[in-house]
């Protein structure tokens, strides 16, 4: 008899959920942050040198146990220290250009799904929403090294996505996300492209607009990160 | 003896899958899928010295739809109805003179195909499909007002493993697991004739995978 109310309570157990910490209203931080500096010294030519950097913050809050929503931000910047040559009836003219070159802002959405599997390990999944708006510029000389070319490139894109990923509470605090599989099912962008000679007062304007439609996902895809409870 | 009537439940409980109601004999599948893309670009000079304003525009669009019927347990046969779209437009002008350049390529497809079914979970299945690839090619193209027609045929015989996962007993997400396909064919274009065999097996598993949406119908 006693086995029966043992079989009984070992059912009842395997079919009740686990127990697991509670999770809503706890909020998290991810992100990456890299930062680049080069620099090249030339015997034939002047130094030149680029840096820029790269922040991608992803702040989160668990709105049930088992759902959680968020912002991603994302910015980055890059400039550099050229020298460029341009040949005017075979004599060297030499152009320094410095600053400020790249610029980047993205601002998305998401909202995840959790499946806790025990205390430690589950995975998640949902769509995400996001926003980029990236600027521009680059010289280059033309192919006949008359003159200097200046492109500036605009570009703004929207996209939708779905994306899936694997975690390991390693405490409290502190937890490896891993992800599984990506889908970048819809997206639109609008690139402005303008050049711009500096002789003859040349331009040339170009503008792209791309759209895109696609129920299809990426298969695995391995990257890790780390993310802390606040 | 209550002892031995647990345990058979236990048993009966956990060692038991039961029988998948969608992939029973009768039941009606519809599957449909589309993707598309464009691009558009616009190109201004100033001062249009040479160059004049140019203009390009592209458009693709693959959709698909597949009936099928149960005709056994776990045994499907269906049909699959496909066509693949591009479609191209340039304009531009060069010393005063336009040149106007269209192109579509469409191409149907049309695959019987038999697929069995073997279910893993109430909510996951892999299925094998074997199926006949018929496909009729159209290439049409312009420059200015020459207009140039020409056809191509393909006929291949495709295996392939997929695997579905049902949201809803009646709707499911399906996708072919391409990494891992046999196929054989020959292909007749206009200015090539070639005959393939591909076998793919591969341990590199990043892939795009393609969705389809899919409907499993049961007669009640």
């Amino acid at each position: 008899m006693k086995n029966i109310y043992y079989i009984t309570a070992l059912l009842i157990l395997s079919a009740s959920p686990i127990v697991l910490a509670q999770l809503d209203g706890q909020k998290f931080i991810s992100g990456t942050a890299s930062v680049n500096f080069s620099n090249t010294d030339s015997d034939l030519q002047k130094s030149s040198n680029a840096y820029g950097y790269n922040f991608n913050v992803g702040l989160g809050k668990f709105k049930t146990n088992t759902r959680a929503s968020g912002w991603n931000l994302s910015t980055s910047l890059s400039g550099s220290k050229q020298n460029l040559t341009t040949y005017t009836n075979g004599n060297p003219i030499n152009k320094d250009k410095n600053g400020i070159n790249g610029f980047g802002l993205g601002v998305g959405h998401f909202w995840q799904f959790y499946k806790h599997f025990n205390e430690k390990v589950g995975i998640y999944a949902g769509p995400d929403i996001n926003a980029r708006y990236n600027n521009s510029k680059t010289y280059e000389i033309t192919s006949d090294g008359s003159a200097l070319v200046t492109n500036k490139i605009n570009s703004v894109t929207l996209s939708a996505g779905l994306s899936a990923g694997l975690y390991y509470k390693l405490s409290q605090k502190w937890w490896i996300t891993s992800s599984i599989a990506l889908s970048d099912f819809a997206n639109i962008n609008h690139t402005n492209l303008k050049s711009n000679s500096e002789i003859g007062e040349y331009t040339a304007e170009q503008k792209t607009f791309n759209y895109q439609f696609s129920p299809s996902f990426r298969f695995p895809v391995v990257g890790f990160g780390v993310r802390c409870f606040l | 003896m209550k002892k031995n009537l647990l345990f058979g439940i236990v048993s009966l409980l956990w060692l038991s899958v039961p029988a998948k109601a969608q992939l029973q004999t009768g039941t009606k599948y519809v599957a449909a899928t589309i993707s598309f893309n464009g691009s558009h670009q616009a190109m201004d000079f100033t001062p249009s010295i040479t160059n004049n304003a140019s203009k390009f525009r592209t458009f693709n669009m693959n959709p698909s739809f597949e009936v099928g019927r149960f005709v056994k347990e776990n045994r499907m046969i269906g049909i699959g109805f496909g066509t693949s779209m591009a479609f191209s437009k340039s304009k531009s002008a060069y010393a005063g003179q336009d040149f106007v350049y269209k192109g579509s390529n469409i191409a149907y497809n049309l695959a019987p195909y038999i697929r069995h079914y073997k279910s893993l979970s109430p909510k996951w299945a892999i299925f094998l499909n074997s199926s006949v690839n018929l496909a009729y090619m159209h290439f049409k193209n312009s420059s200015n007002d020459e207009v140039k027609k020409t056809d191509g045929y393909a006929a291949g015989i495709y295996l392939v493993p997929g695997i579905s996962y049902w949201i809803t007993p009646r709707f499911a997400l399906e996708t072919d697991l391409n990494f891992l396909s046999l196929s054989a064919g020959y292909n007749h274009l206009p200015t090539s004739k070639n005959v393939f065999f591909n076998s793919i097996v591969t341990t590199t598993l990043t892939s795009y995978f393609s969705v389809r949406a899919s409907w499993y119908l049961q007669k009640n």
